[in-house]
C-alpha cells in the first residue's frame, strides 16, 4: 500500500518535472505572464491616478483592476491549461513509453492518478506565480496598501483561478485520452476553447435577441418600459446559454452578474453611484459570506466541471487498451 | 519472493486463453499449455498475429486472460500482477522512453518504482549501462539514441530490478547485424552468468536457433510444437521425411535406384545431377547403407540435407494450414 502511494508520487513528480522543463510550456507561460504583468502594471497606474474611493460605478480602481485581471485569466489561463494537458496521455501512448511504464510494478490507476496530480500541482504553481507576480506589480505600481480581508479575497481568487483552469486542464487531458494523435487533441481542445471563450457570448446574445425580438445591445428607450423588460429577458436567456462555459461562472464569481453594456451603470444613476447588487469577489462593500451566498451555484459548477472531466479521463484510461 | 527450484517451472500456463470481441469471437490465444524452466532461454516464434505478444502481455499482467490460468515466478498472472512485475523485467515492442530525459534519469525514474535504496540505485544504473555498452551515453538524452542504442537501453531498463525472468519481445528487430549480435551475446551472458530465465519472441529463426534452449511455435493462437531445435527438427523430419544426397561407387545409378525403391523406409528415390536423391523416413539411414553394401556398392557420399529452423518453422505452419 505504502509502495503504491509512493509510486503515484514518483509518477506525479515526473509529470511535474516534465512540464517544468518543457520549452513549449515556458513559451505559453511566458505569454500568459507578460499579459498578466502588463495588466497588473496598467491597473497599478490607473489606481495611482484615481481618487481612492472613486472609481467607476462605485467600484474602486483596485476592484476594477481585478476584474480586468479575471477577464484576461479566463482567456489566457484556459489556454495555458490546455497547453499543459493536451498530450498528457496520447503522447505517452504513441511513443510507447506507457508500454514500458506498465511493465513495471504500477497499476493503470496509479499512472493516471500520478499524472493528474503532477499536472494539478504544476497548474497550482503556475496560478500562484502568475497571480502573485501580477498582484505584486499592481500593488507596487499603485503604491496602495491592502487590508487583511482583501488579501483573503486574493487567496480566494487564486483558488477560483485554479479551479477554472483545472476545468480546461481536465478537458484537454480527457481529449488526450480519447484521441489517437496529439495534434487532434490540441485541435479539439482549441476548438472547445474558442467556442466557450470567444464565440459563445455573441452566439448566446444573438440567439437570445432572436428569441426575445430585442436585437439592439445598448439602446434602451425610457419611453418604452417593455424595452427594458425585453432586454432583461434577453440577458437572462443569453446568460442561461452561456452557463455551459466555465468562463461564465468564473467571471461571475469575480465580477458579479453579467449584463450587456450596463454592468457598472445603474439605470438613471451616476457613474460613481454605488450599485445595490454585489459586483463580485472584490466588491468590499459586501461581506465574503454574502458573496458566497450569492454565488454558491457558480462555485459548485466551477468545482464539478473538472471533477466530471477528470473522472471521464480516469475511466477512459482504465478501460482502453492503452498498450501498443 | 516465491522460491523456485532449479527444476521447477518458472513460467507455466494451463489452457491459457484470450479472446477479443463482444462475444469473445476473436480467439488470439487458444488453450495454451506452456512451461519454461528456471534459467532457460525460451524462444517463442510464430507468424504475425499468431498470439506471441498477447501471450506475453497476459504473462506480465497487461491483459487479463478470458480462460485458463498461468503463473510466473510462482505468482498468479491475474491476482498477483504487481508481484510478477517486481520479479520480472520486460522489453516490450514497441518500447518508448522519456526522450527529454537522459539515460540515467530514465533509469532513475524506473528504479524509483521499486524498493531500491538510493545508493544501490545509482550504482546499479551505472553498472547496467556499462553492461549494455552505453556507459558513454549515460548523460545523453534517450531521444538522441539510435535504434540499436534504444534496444540496449531497453534491456537495461528491463534489468533495473534484477529480475529472475526477462520477457523480450523482438529484442533485435530493426537493428543492424552487429547490434543484433551484441544483444544476443548479452542475452546469453545473462542466462549463463546470472541464471536469468529468458522468454523471448522473435521473427529471426537464426537468432532463436543460436540462443534458445527450447522453442515454442505458435500459430493462430495454438501452440504447434515445443522442444529443442533438434526435437522440433525431428518432429518435422518424422512427418515430412528426411532428404539425403547419395553417391555410390562400383554400381550403376539405375541399379541403386531400383535396389532402394522397394526398401522399407524409403519414400522416394531419384537421380538428380549425377547423384541420388532420397526421401526417407526418420531412422532409415542404416538400412539404406546396409542395402547398398549388400548390392556390392561403396558409399562415397551420404549426406542429409540440413533442415534449418526456418524450414522447420515453415513446415510446421504449413502443416497447420
Amino acid at each position: 500500500m505504502k509502495r503504491n502511494i509512493e509510486n503515484v508520487f514518483v509518477i506525479a513528480q515526473k509529470e511535474f518535472a516534465d512540464s517544468l522543463w518543457s520549452p513549449r510550456f515556458y513559451l505559453i507561460l511566458g505569454v500568459f505572464m507578460i499579459a498578466l504583468l502588463v495588466n497588473g502594471y496598467q491597473a497599478g497606474q490607473n489606481i495611482s491616478g484615481m481618487p481612492r474611493m472613486g472609481g467607476f460605478g462605485g467600484l474602486s480602481p483596485l476592484t476594477m483592476g481585478f476584474m480586468n485581471f479575471a477577464s484576461q485569466m479566463s482567456m489566457l489561463g484556459s489556454l495555458t491549461a490546455i497547453i499543459l494537458g493536451f498530450d498528457a496521455i496520447v503522447k505517452e501512448r504513441k511513443s510507447g513509453s506507457l508500454n514500458v511504464l506498465l511493465t513495471h510494478p504500477v497499476y493503470r490507476d496509479q499512472v493516471i492518478t500520478g499524472k493528474l496530480i503532477g499536472m494539478m500541482i504544476m497548474l497550482g504553481f503556475v496560478v500562484f506565480i502568475a497571480v502573485g507576480a501580477s498582484m505584486g506589480v499592481m500593488l507596487g505600481v499603485s503604491g496602495i496598501t491592502i487590508s487583511a480581508e482583501f488579501i483573503g479575497r486574493i487567496i480566494v481568487f487564486i483558488i477560483l483561478a485554479f479551479l477554472f483552469m483545472l476545468g480546461y486542464l481536465a478537458l484537454s487531458v480527457a481529449l488526450s485520452t480519447f484521441t489517437k494523435e496529439s495534434s487532434d487533441s490540441l485541435i479539439y481542445s482549441i476548438v472547445v476553447w474558442l467556442v466557450l471563450g470567444l464565440l459563445l457570448s455573441p452566439i448566446a446574445y444573438t440567439a437570445a435577441g432572436i428569441i426575445t425580438g430585442e436585437q439592439k445591445m445598448f439602446e434602451v428607450s425610457s419611453d418604452d418600459p417593455s424595452s427594458m423588460e425585453k432586454m432583461e429577458k434577453r440577458d437572462k436567456i443569453a446568460r442561461d446559454i452561456m452557463s455551459i462555459s466555465p468562463s461564465t461562472h468564473f467571471i461571475e464569481l469575480v465580477t458579479g452578474p453579467q449584463k450587456s453594456g450596463i454592468q457598472f451603470i445603474a439605470p438613471g444613476g451616476r457613474p460613481d453611484e454605488k450599485p445595490s447588487e454585489m459586483q463580485g469577489l472584490f466588491d468590499t462593500g459586501f461581506t465574503f459570506g454574502y458573496w458566497l451566498e450569492q454565488n454558491w451555484v457558480n462555485l459548485i459548477v466551477l468545482m464539478v466541471i473538472p471533477v466530471i472531466l477528470l473522472l471521464m479521463s480516469y475511466m477512459a484510461f482504465m478501460r482502453q487498451d492503452i498498450t501498443l | 519472493m516465491n522460491e523456485i527450484n532449479q527444476n521447477e517451472n518458472i513460467i507455466e500456463t494451463i489452457n491459457l486463453t484470450k479472446s477479443f470481441g463482444k462475444k469473445n469471437e476473436l480467439v488470439a490465444v487458444d488453450s495454451l499449455n506452456l512451461s519454461v524452466k528456471k534459467g532457460e532461454v525460451f524462444g517463442f516464434v510464430g507468424p504475425n498475429g499468431a498470439g506471441k505478444t498477447t501471450t506475453m502481455k497476459m504473462l506480465i499482467g497487461l491483459l487479463e486472460p478470458t480462460g485458463g490460468s498461468g503463473k510466473v515466478a510462482g505468482f498468479d498472472i491475474v491476482r498477483e500482477v504487481i508481484k510478477i512485475r517486481e520479479a520480472t523485467g520486460v522489453l516490450p515492442e514497441p518500447a518508448g522512453y522519456y526522450d527529454n530525459l537522459t539515460a540515467r534519469q530514465n533509469l532513475r525514474f524506473y528504479a524509483k518504482l521499486y524498493d531500491i535504496d538510493e545508493k544501490t540505485r545509482e550504482m546499479r544504473i551505472v553498472d547496467l549501462l556499462e553492461l549494455v555498452g552505453l556507459s558513454r551515453a549515460i548523460d545523453q538524452r534517450t531521444g538522441g539514441f539510435s535504434t540499436g542504442m534504444r534496444k540496449r537501453f531497453g534491456l537495461a531498463q528491463a534489468l533495473i530490478n534484477e529480475p529472475n525472468v526477462l520477457f523480450l519481445d523482438e529484442p533485435t528487430s530493426g537493428i543492424d547485424p552487429l547490434g543484433a549480435q551484441m544483444m544476443r551475446d548479452l542475452i546469453k551472458k545473462l542466462s549463463k552468468e546470472k541464471g536469468v530465465t529468458v522468454f523471448l519472441s522473435s521473427h529471426s529463426m537464426a537468432e532463436v536457433e543460436e540462443i534458445c534452449d527450447r522453442i515454442g511455435v505458435i500459430a493462430r493462437g495454438k501452440l504447434l510444437a515445443v522442444g529443442t531445435v533438434k526435437e522440433l527438427r525431428d518432429k518435422v523430419r518424422e512427418k515430412v521425411g528426411v532428404r539425403y544426397a547419395l553417391e555410390v561407387q562400383d554400381l550403376p545409378v539405375q541399379r541403386v535406384i531400383e535396389g532402394l525403391k522397394e526398401l522399407k523406409g524409403v519414400r522416394s528415390v531419384e537421380s538428380v545431377n549425377g547423384h541420388i536423391s532420397l526421401l526417407t523416413d526418420l531412422g532409415a539411414r542404416i538400412g539404406i547403407a546396409t542395402a547398398i553394401k549388400s548390392m556390392g556398392g561403396t558409399i562415397s557420399m551420404f549426406e542429409e540435407e540440413r533442415m534449418d529452423l526456418q524450414r522447420v518453422f515453415l513446415k510446421l505452419i504449413e502443416e497447420m494450414a
